[in-house]
């Protein structure tokens, strides 16, 4: 491995903005340890934001109970047979979590990125991790990725969750010499994926669910106010979740849009004092219209200017989405675009203070 | 583990002393001592009593308040078998005398001057009011009993304290704008407070509320009146208007000044948005849709000169304001969105 060590770089975005793509790439290249999907799992979809990024320091075994411990949300999609597809832990003969005890957050997707052998995988790491003393929470995540970093003979890790951007706050306050890499797509087609996603759709029937409640559900049996629950929402509480009636509906576009605009907003006024050196911002679109220059300043950005080597034959697998805004009925297609006006303003601003 | 029929005592002194303190009154004053629990189920036949005695008087005032589609078994089995179940255990204790508590809101859609009479051919807005009408054609047929009915508005909290102990109705809407704002707030931070949300309602129309403690104050001098008889309509006295009722519990809110739109406005032609509230305040119509003015010609005239009877009604931005703290408090541990 050509180079020294490189700070560590989260790539993030709203979800469902092309960045699961860029872990595949990442995941194959040599000098990089891809750590996919850690942070969704462990924080149970954006559910226990707090429990994952503490501000009180822990030791390795509060650390295992993050994340080596299922989590109630992801375990009743495994069980519902709802679970989306970056989940690549799949329970089958001879392996070592099922639906009955549910899957470690960090088994769901991060250690079958990593080996064929995430059981064993597991083990290696529950090792590594109960062995940890007191200290942040930052530090000791630092300490795992950077040993599994240098057991792979890589020279950053990257971490990579769906729906990350709402991180970036607690990311910046654990990894203060992190870098970011946010990938921006199309407000208007980011939400009509996030509305047939199963992550999304679950994080988005939780914080409705949540805050009619005044509890989170998964948490608290007190169901005070479930009376409040309209019949579209109180099918899917944890006790009694229609999973028949999940696999056939969609959230609804405007949802997903506002959702979209005010997650895009929010994240860039976070990120938006980080120097060029510690941020990088890559649109999808450009991405589909041109790979290979896009994925080289990636990667140049990743390996802070070396030379990433071909990327030719990443870039022959970037193919167009399903997601086109363009071919939705007129009536939905306004509605959408006024639920992401303030999102896509945003993004403009953004992208023209940048060009500036 | 305390049986329900164990509990029951314990339960009503709670009650008790738990209302006495919301309205600024010595709980300990409650004289507890001449409570007698008789434990029971209004869905059950006999009400489930074990044992039931004599009485000379019976007071009714269990109800189920809900009025989603799902609760519609609920709502008919309390609100209807209950009330028929009720009616023949006052019977079998040998009571002559039933103070039944019912709504104003059995007129349903039914909009002008609504006199305390039997309701008829109205349509409701929801399985509560319809359960309310076929409960009321119940008390209408009973045989044996002197039933006076009792219809009141919008019950609120105590009218010097503003204390509440129970949160549907005034509670019940400001909740639902509340838990709205959170929603919202999760997904598009801030937009409450810059987008007018378009509201289906009357704006010139009245919105009736009765503090608790004239409720039960008028209730009990007229359901101890020899004379009583029929319906009474326990409503406000105090002039209110639906659009400045709501305006002010937004704002509270923070939310924009809303704009109002006709009540027969088509719920598909609104924004999405909008529609998504018009469906969560789609209970609340009977209050904010339509001009109605419930006439308390009778309940008057039985309460007489006693005016101390009738109190009045607190502003509605202070009742909102006291439940909003409230609201505030439960939420206090409400997980993080970022």
């Amino acid at each position: 491995m050509r180079g020294g060590a490189c700070p560590p770089v989260f790539v993030v975005g709203t979800g469902r903005c092309g960045s699961t793509l860029l872990s595949r790439f990442l995941r194959r290249h040599p000098a990089i340890l891809s750590l996919s999907e850690l942070f969704v799992f462990a924080t149970d979809l954006g559910r226990r934001i707090t429990g994952t990024f503490p501000d009180q320091p822990i030791d390795g075994a509060g650390l295992w109970r993050i994340l080596g411990a299922a989590h109630p949300m992801q375990t009743l999609m495994l069980r519902q047979d709802v679970m989306m597809e970056e989940a690549l832990y799949r329970p089958a003969l001879g392996r070592r979590f099922g639906k009955a005890e549910g899957i470690p957050a960090i088994a769901a997707t991060a250690l079958p990125h990593l080996s064929d052998d995430p059981d064993a995988l597991y083990d290696r790491i529950a090792g590594i991790v109960r062995g940890f003393g007191a200290g942040a929470a930052g530090e000791l995540y630092s300490a795992l990725f950077d040993r599994l970093r240098e057991d792979a003979g890589a020279r950053l890790w990257v971490e990579r969750s769906g729906g990350s951007l709402r991180l970036v706050r607690r990311l910046r306050q654990h990894f203060p010499d992190a870098r970011f890499v946010h990938i921006i797509r199309d407000g208007r087609d980011t939400a009509i994926s996030m509305s047939r996603h199963a992550g999304f759709r679950m994080a988005l029937l939780h914080a409705q669910l949540t805050e009619i409640l005044g509890v989170d559900p998964y948490e608290s049996a007190d169901r005070t106010w479930a009376g409040d629950l309209p019949d579209d929402l109180e099918c899917y509480l944890p006790e009694r979740f229609d999973a028949e009636r999940f696999r056939s509906e969609r959230a609804a576009l405007p949802l997903c849009g506002y959702y979209w605009s005010g997650e895009i907003a929010a994240g860039l006024r976070e990120l938006a004092d980080l120097p060029p050196d510690r941020l990088l911002t890559l649109q999808y679109e450009d991405l589909l219209a041109a790979p290979e220059p896009v994925l080289e300043r990636f990667f140049r950005f990743l390996l802070q200017g070396d030379e990433p080597g071909d990327l030719s034959r990443f870039a022959s697998e970037v193919k167009p989405p399903r997601s086109d805004w363009r071919s939705l009925p007129e009536r939905e297609s306004a509605a959408l675009d006024r639920a992401c006006q303030a999102g896509t303003e945003a993004v403009a601003d953004h992208l023209n203070r940048e060009a500036a | 583990m305390r049986s329900w029929r164990w509990c029951a005592l314990e339960r009503i002194v709670e009650a008790l002393q738990g209302a006495a303190r919301a309205y600024g009154m010595n709980a300990e004053a409650v004289p507890v001592g001449r409570v007698r629990a008789l434990a029971g189920d209004i869905t059950l036949p006999g009400c489930g009593a074990e044992e039931a005695g004599r009485a000379d008087m019976l007071w009714h005032s269990a109800a189920s308040l809900r009025y989603e589609n799902r609760y519609e078994e609920e709502i008919r089995r309390t609100n209807i078998t209950g009330t028929a179940n009720v009616l023949a255990l006052a019977r079998r204790m040998g009571v002559e005398v039933a103070n039944v508590f019912s709504t104003a809101y059995v007129w349903g859609r039914t909009e002008g001057l609504l006199p305390e009479e039997p309701i008829r051919g109205v349509t409701s807005n929801n399985h509560y009011e319809r359960s309310k009408v076929d409960s009321e054609a119940l008390l209408a047929g009973a045989e044996g009993l002197d039933v006076r009915v009792f219809r009141p508005s919008i019950v609120v909290g105590h009218s010097r304290t503003l204390s509440a102990t129970a949160f549907t109705g005034l509670y019940g809407f400001v909740r639902q704008m509340y838990q709205f704002r959170r929603i919202l707030e999760r997904m598009r931070p801030g937009l409450y407070r810059t987008r007018p949300m378009q509201i289906r309602m009357t704006p010139d129309g009245e919105i009736d509320m009765i503090p608790v403690d004239a409720v039960a104050a008028q209730a009990v001098y007229i359901g101890l009146s020899s004379g009583a008889s029929g319906i009474y309509h326990l409503t406000g006295t105090d002039k209110e208007y639906i659009g400045a009722a709501v305006s002010g519990i937004l704002s509270l809110l923070g939310f924009a000044a809303p704009e109002y739109i006709d009540k027969d406005a088509d719920s598909a032609s609104l924004e999405w948005l909008d529609g998504q509230l018009d469906k969560q305040l789609d209970f609340y119509g009977s209050y904010i849709l339509g001009r109605r003015v419930f006439e308390r010609r009778r309940a008057d005239q039985a309460i007489g000169a006693r005016r101390d009877l009738v109190r009045p009604l607190p502003p509605i931005r202070e009742m909102a304001a006291w439940y909003l703290e409230r609201l505030e408090q439960e939420r206090q541990n409400a997980p993080v969105t970022r």
